[in-house]
C-alpha cells in the first residue's frame, strides 16, 4: 500500500513538474544557468589588466623591461606617460589598474652593487585582481633585474639576485592553481539548492491552492506522501548533477578524478538531505512567496558564506562550524572537493559522509513527524494579510480621483 | 497630473505597508547579508595545514621550520617521512601544503650554494595553496638572506620593486564587496517591489480596471514606481550607514552627489521592474523573472571581480548594463573621492539606458491598454 | 428494521481564536440517509464537514464515524469516507482520467476492480467523453461531477460533500442532485451541505445551522410543519410603509422581505387573517399590487425559525 501511495504521488508530482514550464526550467537548466553566472561573477581570471608605464629612463634596459611586460597575459600596457602625476586622472577614471614607474637610472648597477628598482602604483579597490597584478609586476621586475645583473657581471651575479633558497614547486590536481577548480565542486552543491526551492514551493502551492485538504482526507500514508513528492526532485537533481559534471569538463576543463559511483551516492544523500530540509520548511509554511524567500535564506546564503566553498571555514569558531554541519551543503563541500578533484575514496571521507546520511534521514523523519494530516487553520498570523476592505476603498478613491 | 500620480503612489505605499513578508525579508536579509560579507571577507586564510618533511635534521633546517612557524598562515606537523607520504596524505585530503627539506640543506647553506626546498601544493584547495605559496616564498627568501648575507628584511627592502597601493591600501576585500552589496541589494529591492506593483493588480483582477482608467501611461508608471523608490532609497541609506559606520569602509567623497545619482539610477532601473511585472501573470513569476535578470546583471556588474580584468567581449557588453555604471559610481565616490567631472560618462550611460527602458515600458503599457 | 447510526456527534464545539464556528452540536446520522446541512455563509458548515472528515479536530465533544473516533482513529475514518471539499481539490493540470486514477491509487483500488469502477463512474458522471481533458478546463458543473466521482472511487460508507452545487448553473445543479438521489436510492449514506434552501427539500433529513448552532434537525416536511403559520406574499407601491403597518398586526408571526416582495407568515389558527392584513393595509391607504396565499417553503420556514431563535437569544 505504502508503495502504491508513493508511486501515485511521485507520478502526480512528475506531471506537475513537466507540465509547468517555470518549475521545469527551474529544476533542469536552472542550475546550469546559475552556475554560469556564479563562475563568471566570482572567478574571472585576471587577463589584460590595463597598466600605464612611466618610463623615466628611456634606455635599452627600460625598453627591454617594457617588452617583457608586453608579453604578459595578466597585464596589458595601455598608456605611456611622462610623469607619475598623469596617472592620477587615469586611476580616477578606472582606465588603468596599475602604473609602473621605471626610474631614470634603471639598468645601471651602482658602486655599492645595487640597482634602483621599479616603482609600482596599484589601484587596490578590487583586491583580488590587484593582488594578481602586484604579483605579476613584481615577478617581471625581479626577473628583469636578474637578467641585467647577469648581463653586467656574468654568472657570478646570480649570487646577488637569485633567491637564496630555490623553491622546487610541485602542484597536484590543479597545476595552474585555477580557483575555479577549487570552487566548482562546492558550487555544484549550491546549485542543487534550486530543486529544493522548487520542492518547497510545490508543497506550499498545493496548500495555497487548497489541494491539500482533499489529500489529507484520504488514508494516504504521510511518509509516502512526502517521499513521493520528493522523489521526482531527487531525479531531476541527479540530472542536474550529471549536467554540471559534463559542463565542468567541457566548458571549464575541471577534471573529474573520482569514482562516479561514490559521487552519485554522495550526491543522492546530499539531495535527499537538502530536499528533506526543503520539505521541513514547507511543512511549516503555506505560502509560495514565503517558502521561496525562506528557501533562499536557507539554501543560498549560508552555503555561500559558511560552507567552505569560497571562504575557508577552518578559521571559524568551532561552534559556528558545528552549526554549519546542520546545512547539508557543508558536508557536501567537504566531501565533493577531494572526491571530485583528487579522486579521494569515500573511506577517507567517511565522517562527512556519515553526517550527510544522518542529515538525510533526520530531516526526512522530522518533516514526516511535523506533518499533520489536517487542514491548516490560518488563525491571525503575522504573514497573513487582511486587507481587502481597505484596499477596495482605496481603489474606489482612485477611481474617483481619476474621474475628476 | 501630479495629483493623479500621487494618488497611485499613495495606494502603492498602503500596499507596501501591509506587506509582512517581502519588506522585512529585504531589510533583515540585507543586513544579514552585509554582515556575513563583512565577516567572511575579513576571515584571514590562516593555519593552512602543512606537512613538513625534514630530511636534513640540522640546525639550519630547524631554523627554517621555525621561521615558517612564525607566520600565522601555516600550521604545520612533521609526521610524514618522505614526499610520497605527503602526496598520499594529500590524496586523502589531510593536508594542503607539503614542504620537503632535502638532505644536505645545511651543507648547501654553509657552502654558499643554493639549496632547494621542495614545495608540494594541493591544487584542489587553490585559494589556500596560493596563500601558502606566497607566505612560503617570503619566508624562505628572508631566511635565505639571513643565512647567506646575514641581512634582515629592512636592510634590503629598497632593492626590491617598490609597490604602493592606492584607495584600498590594505587590500581589504570588504571595501570592494560591501559597497557593491549595498548597491546590489538596493537594486534588487526596488526592482522586485516595482515588479510586484502591477502583477498584484493582475492577480486581484484590478489590472483591467487600471488599464481603462483615464490615466496616461507615464502617470501609471511613475505613480507605481514612486513608492518603491521611497522605500528603496531609505533602505539604501541604511545599508550605506551600516557599511560605513559598522564595517569601517571609508566614505571619502560627496554624500549629496551619491544621493542624487542614486535617484537617477533608481528611475532607470524601476522601468525594468515595471516592465517585468507587465510581462508576468503572477507575483511569483515576476519575482522569479527579476531574480533571473539580476543574475545576468550580476555577471556584468563587476560585483565581485573588477570588470576591467574580464574578457573584452564581456567588458564591452557591460557598458549596456546600468548596474555596472552604478557600482562604479558608488565605489568611485566612496573610495576614490571622484566627482562628476570623472563620473559624467557613467551618469550619461545610466540616463541613456534608463530612457530606452522607460520608453519601451511605456509603449508596452499603451499596447496593453488598447 | 431499526435504523443503524453511522455518524454520531456528541456535544461538539469548535473555536477559531475567539470565533465559535460550531457550538454544542449533537446529531446522529443513520446509514442510508441523504442528510443535508443547511445554513447561510459562515454558519459553520465547512467546519462541521471537516471535523467529520477527520481533518479538523473538535475543540469540545466527540465525533464517531462507524464507531471510529475522528481524533483517535482518524485514519480509519478517512478510509471509510469520501470527502469533497468546498474548494476544488483536484489537480487542474491532471486530466480527468489521471485524477481518477490517482484517487484509485490512494485508496488502493487496483486491477480489474479499478477498471470496473472507473468505467462505472464515467457512465454515472457522464464524464466519459472528457477523459483526456485537463481538470482545470472542465466547466464548473463538470468539475463538481469529477469531484464526486473521485470521492466515490472506493465506494465509501460515508460520502461528505461540502457545497457541491455552489457556483454551478441551475441546470447543472439539478443534474447533480439527480446523481445524489440515485446514490441515495442505492443506499449510500451522504452528508451534503448547501446554502440553497430548495435543495434541502430533496434530503431525507436536514439540520439547519445558524452561527454554529442547531436551529432544527428533522425531515424537511416536519421542519416546515413546525411553523404554525401560513404564508402570503405581498407586493405594494410603498413597501416600507406597508411594513411599518404590518409590524403592528398581532396575528402576524414573521415578516420576511425578498427583493421587492414581502412574505408574511401569519398564525394559521386565527380565522380570516388574510383579510385582516388587507384591511390593515387599506386603512393605512397603502395601494396593494398583489396579495396572495403561497405554499410554505423551506426558505420561509428557515427564516422564521432563525428569527424566533434570535428573539429568544435577545430575551
Ligand atoms: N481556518 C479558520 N480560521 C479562522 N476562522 C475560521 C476558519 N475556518 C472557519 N472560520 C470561521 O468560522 C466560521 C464558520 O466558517 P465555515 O467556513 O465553517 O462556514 P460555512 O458555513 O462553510 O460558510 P461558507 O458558506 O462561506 O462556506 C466563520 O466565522 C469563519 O470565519
Ligand atoms: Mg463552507
Amino acid at each position: 500500500m505504502i508503495l502504491t501511495h508513493f508511486l501515485a504521488i511521485s507520478r502526480k508530482e512528475l506531471y506537475h513538474i513537466v507540465r509547468d514550464p517555470g518549475t521545469l526550467l527551474l529544476v533542469t537548466i536552472g542550475p546550469v544557468f546559475l552556475m554560469v553566472v556564479f563562475t563568471y561573477t566570482l572567478t574571472s581570471e585576471v587577463r589584460n589588466a590595463p597598466v600605464a608605464v612611466i618610463d623615466q629612463a628611456k634606455n635599452t634596459a627600460s625598453r627591454d623591461l617594457i617588452e617583457q611586460m608586453d608579453t604578459s597575459e595578466v597585464i596589458a600596457i595601455t598608456d605611456r606617460l611622462d610623469t607619475p602625476g598623469e596617472a592620477n586622472d587615469l586611476f580616477d577614471r578606472n582606465q588603468i589598474v596599475a602604473a609602473v614607474i621605471i626610474p631614470e637610472d634603471y639598468g645601471t648597477i651602482k658602486a655599492d652593487g645595487t640597482m634602483s628598482p621599479v616603482d609600482g602604483i596599484i589601484d587596490g579597490t578590487e583586491p583580488v585582481s590587484a593582488q594578481a597584478v602586484i604579483d605579476e609586476i613584481s615577478y617581471i621586475a625581479q626577473a628583469d633585474a636578474e637578467k641585467i645583473y647577469v648581463e653586467a657581471l656574468g654568472e657570478d651575479a646570480t649570487n646577488f639576485v637569485r633567491p637564496p633558497i630555490t623553491i622546487d614547486e610541485e602542484v597536484l590536481y590543479n597545476p595552474e592553481l585555477d580557483n575555479l577548480f577549487d570552487f566548482y565542486p562546492g558550487l555544484v552543491g549550491m546549485m542543487l539548492g534550486l530543486p529544493a526551492i522548487a520542492l518547497a514551493m510545490a508543497v506550499a502551492r498545493e496548500a495555497e491552492h487548497g489541494k491539500l485538504e482533499q489529500l489529507v482526507a484520504t488514508p494516504i500514508k504521510k511518509r509516502a506522501l512526502l517521499l513521493g513528492k520528493m522523489a521526482p526532485y531527487v531525479g531531476f537533481g541527479m540530472l542536474d548533477v550529471y549536467l554540471l559534471l559534463v559542463m565542468g569538463r567541457l566548458a571549464y576543463d575541471v577534471p573529474f578524478e573520482g569514482s562516479i559511483l561514490a559521487y552519485t551516492l554522495v550526491a543522492i544523500l546530499f539531495l535527499v538531505a537538502n530536499l528533506g530540509l526543503g520539505l521541513l520548511i514547507a511543512v511549516f509554511i503555506r505560502s509560495q512567496q514565503v517558502a521561496m524567500l525562506v528557501a533562499i535564506l536557507v539554501f543560498f546564503i549560508p552555503p555561500f558564506f559558511m560552507s567552505g566553498i569560497f571562504f575557508p571555514i577552518d578559521a571559524m569558531p568551532w561552534i559556528v562550524r558545528e552549526e554549519m554541519n546542520a546545512f547539508p551543503a557543508t558536508s557536501f563541500v567537504a566531501i565533493s572537493r577531494p572526491l571530485f578533484l583528487q579522486g579521494t575514496g569515500l573511506q577517507h571521507l567517511w565522517e562527512s559522509t556519515a553526517i550527510l546520511a544522518l542529515l538525510a534521514i533526520g530531516y526526512l523523519e522530522l518533516a514526516v513527524f511535523a506533518f499533520r494530516k489536517k487542514v491548516i487553520i490560518d488563525l491571525p498570523n503575522p504573514f497573513h494579510r487582511v486587507e481587502k476592505a481597505e484596499t477596495d476603498a482605496v481603489s474606489q478613491r482612485s477611481v474617483e480621483g481619476a474621474a475628476q | 497630473m501630479i495629483a493623479r500620480i500621487l494618488n497611485i503612489a499613495w495606494k502603492e505605499l498602503l500596499h507596501l505597508r501591509k506587506d509582512r513578508v517581502l519588506i522585512p525579508f529585504f531589510i533583515i536579509g540585507g543586513i544579514v547579508e552585509l554582515t556575513l560579507i563583512a565577516w567572511a571577507t575579513n576571515q584571514p586564510i590562516d593555519d593552512i595545514h602543512t606537512t613538513i618533511v625534514d630530511h636534513d635534521q640540522s640546525a639550519q633546517s630547524t631554523a627554517l621550520i621555525d621561521a615558517l612557524d612564525d607566520t600565522s598562515t601555516l600550521a604545520h606537523e612533521t609526521s610524514a617521512n618522505n614526499a610520497a607520504a605527503v602526496r598520499s596524505k594529500m590524496h586523502r585530503d589531510e593536508t594542503v601544503v607539503g614542504i620537503v627539506i632535502p638532505e644536505g640543506y645545511a651543507e648547501d647553506v654553509e657552502a654558499g650554494a643554493f639549496p632547494t626546498v621542495r614545495l608540494i601544493l594541493n591544487g584542489a584547495h587553490s585559494v589556500k595553496a596560493q596563500e601558502a605559496r606566497r607566505a612560503i616564498e617570503e619566508v624562505t627568501f628572508e631566511q635565505g638572506m639571513r643565512e647567506r648575507f646575514n641581512m634582515e628584511p629592512a636592510e634590503y627592502a629598497e632593492m626590491l620593486p617598490q609597490i604602493s597601493v592606492r584607495y584600498n591600501e590594505d587590500l581589504e576585500r570588504g571595501w570592494y564587496t560591501l559597497p557593491a552589496e549595498s548597491g546590489f541589494i538596493f537594486y534588487l529591492f526596488t526592482v522586485v517591489l516595482a515588479a510586484l506593483a502591477i502583477t498584484r493588480e493582475k492577480e486581484k483582477g484590478t489590472y483591467e480596471q487600471l488599464l481603462v482608467m483615464p490615466y496616461r501611461s507615464v502617470e501609471v508608471i511613475i505613480g507605481k514606481a514612486l513608492a518603491p523608490m521611497v522605500v528603496g532609497f531609505a533602505l539604501f541609506l541604511a545599508m550605506m550607514g551600516l557599511t560605513v559606520f559598522a564595517f569601517g569602509v571609508p566614505f571619502r567623497g560627496s554624500l549629496p552627489l551619491l544621493m542624487v545619482l542614486a535617484i537617477i539610477y533608481l528611475v532607470a532601473e524601476l522601468g525594468k521592474g515595471i516592465l517585468m511585472s507587465m510581462l508576468s501573470r503572477t507575483q511569483l513569476q515576476a519575482v522569479l523573472l527579476v531574480f533571473v535578470l539580476a543574475m545576468v546583471d550580476m555577471i556584468f556588474s563587476g560585483y565581485a571581480v573588477a570588470v576591467e580584468t574580464m574578457p573584452p567581449f564581456i567588458r564591452f557588453l557591460s557598458n549596456f548594463v546600468a548596474i555596472r555604471h552604478w557600482l562604479l559610481i558608488v565605489r568611485g565616490i566612496m573610495l576614490k573621492d571622484v566627482g562628476l567631472s570623472v563620473l559624467w560618462p557613467h551618469v550619461l550611460a545610466i540616463i541613456a539606458i534608463g530612457t530606452v527602458i522607460l520608453t519601451f515600458t511605456a509603449t508596452q503599457y499603451r499596447r496593453q491598454a488598447n | 428494521m431499526p435504523a443503524e447510526t453511522l455518524v454520531e456527534l456528541q456535544a461538539v464545539g469548535r473555536q477559531f481564536g475567539n470565533v465559535a464556528a460550531i457550538q454544542n452540536l449533537t446529531i446522529m446520522v443513520n446509514r442510508g440517509e441523504l442528510f443535508g446541512v443547511i445554513g447561510p455563509d459562515g454558519a459553520g458548515k465547512t467546519t462541521l464537514m471537516r471535523m467529520i472528515a477527520a481533518v479538523l479536530n473538535p475543540s469540545q465533544g466527540t465525533i464517531t464515524v462507524g464507531g471510529n473516533d475522528t481524533v483517535a482513529a482518524a485514519e480509519a475514518v478517512k478510509t471509510m469516507t469520501g470527502y469533497m471539499p468546498q474548494r476544488f481539490g483536484l489537480y487542474a493540470d491532471l486530466s480527468v482520467q489521471e485524477n481518477l486514477a490517482f484517487a484509485a491509487d490512494v485508496f488502493g483500488i487496483t486491477g480489474k476492480l479499478r477498471r470496473e469502477r472507473m468505467a462505472q463512474l464515467y457512465t454515472f458522471s457522464q464524464l466519459g467523453p472528457f477523459k483526456a481533458r485537463p481538470a482545470g478546463l472542465l466547466s464548473g458543473g463538470m468539475k463538481k461531477k469529477l469531484g464526486l466521482a473521485t470521492a466515490l472511487i472506493h465506494q465509501p460508507e460515508l460520502l461528505l460533500l461540502d457545497e457541491p452545487t455552489t457556483g454551478v448553473d441551475p441546470l447543472a445543479r439539478r443534474g447533480f442532485w439527480d446523481l445524489l438521489s440515485n446514490l441515495h436510492a442505492n443506499g449510500t449514506t451522504t452528508i451534503v451541505t448547501t446554502p440553497y434552501m430548495d435543495e434541502a427539500e430533496r434530503c431525507s433529513r436536514v439540520v439547519l445551522l445558524y452561527e454554529g448552532q442547531i436551529i432544527a434537525c428533522d425531515e424537511p416536511a416536519a421542519i416546515k410543519a413546525r411553523v404554525l403559520g401560513e404564508v402570503v406574499t405581498l407586493e405594494a407601491k410603498d413597501m416600507r410603509a406597508a411594513r411599518r403597518v404590518l409590524e403592528e398586526v398581532k396575528s402576524i408571526l414573521d415578516l420576511q422581505p425578498y427583493g421587492n416582495r414581502l412574505n408574511i407568515i401569519y398564525d394559521a389558527e386565527e380565522a380570516g387573517a388574510i383579510d385582516h392584513i388587507r384591511t390593515a393595509l387599506e386603512d393605512a391607504n397603502i395601494a396593494i399590487t398583489s396579495l396572495k396565499s403561497v405554499p410554505m417553503r423551506m426558505e420561509e420556514a428557515f427564516t422564521y425559525l432563525v428569527n424566533q431563535h434570535r428573539l429568544q437569544e435577545t430575551v
